[in-house]
């Protein structure tokens, strides 16, 4: 338990003032969601770093596979590229670039979403934290 | 003026569970927002089959990923207007937060 209010202390911006009772069930249940909270944050992080080389990868490919075409245009003329209308060419070329496009503009969408949902996470922590002070600070006014 | 003045103490923090509680369910709902990209799959497809087939087979590719496209296009709107939506509330969600934090600090509570 102490272990896991360390790790807190160490991962969250916000200071936590007191020391919880280790008895009490409520506190008990509250650090196991604030453990879990955690390792949530801590894969979303992860999750966040692979980005923009999950960006690169495709878009790579389809460089790669257009220079093998091209070169392969250039060498022999036996390509099915050789005797296509070039304006059917050009559709396909502009399909395929909107799929890749799209596929950005999605992948870019999900980061922009792991980052929001860091945030929730934090504020849902705050938050907790703050009702569960407010609590300890009744119950100590009481006294 | 600041704006939970007159709010009692237990409701400020039952205002503080709840924040919390609208906050998981942001969260829930950015899960929910899960990156869609089989139509963009497939218009890549569709684009190859256009190119490899010949004949009207490769019309009925165009039209295929032409229509792969376009949902994806439509995906993705709709996922930009739902994380929008989202990114509003949870900033609402904040200000609440800041203010209510303010507020139980000018009360004489030690929060973290």
């Amino acid at each position: 338990m102490a272990a896991l209010w360390l790790i807190i202390n160490c991962m969250s911006d916000t200071h936590f003032p007191f020391e919880p009772d280790p008895a009490s069930a409520n506190n008990a249940r509250m650090a196991s969601i604030l453990d879990r909270m955690l390792e949530m944050e801590r894969t979303l992080q992860k999750e966040q770093r692979f980005d923009p080389l999950r960006l690169v990868v495709p878009n790579a490919v389809l460089l790669a596979s257009i220079g093998v075409l091209a070169l392969m245009a250039a060498f022999n003329s036996g390509l099915p590229i050789a005797e296509m209308q070039p304006g059917r060419m050009l559709l396909g070329v502009a399909i395929i670039a909107a799929g890749f496009g799209f596929y950005g503009v999605s992948t870019a969408q999900d980061a922009r979403r792991r980052i929001l949902q860091l945030e929730a996470l934090r504020l849902q922590r705050r938050a907790m934290l703050a009702a569960q002070a407010m609590e300890h600070g009744e119950e100590s006014r009481r006294e | 003026m600041r704006r939970f003045q007159d709010w009692p103490d237990h409701r400020i923090r039952e205002e503080f569970h709840l924040l919390s509680v609208r906050s998981a369910t942001v969260f829930g709902k950015l899960e929910g927002l899960k990156g869609h990209r089989t139509p963009g799959i497939v218009a890549i497809l569709g684009g190859a089959g256009l190119f490899l087939a010949s004949g009207p087979v490769s019309l009925i590719f165009g039209l295929i990923g032409a229509f792969g496209a376009a949902e994806q296009l439509r995906v993705s709107a709709r996922i930009h207007a739902d994380e929008l939506r989202l990114r509003r509330e949870l900033a609402e969600i904040a200000a609440d937060l800041f203010d209510l934090e303010d507020e139980a600090r000018h009360r004489g509570y030690r929060l973290p």
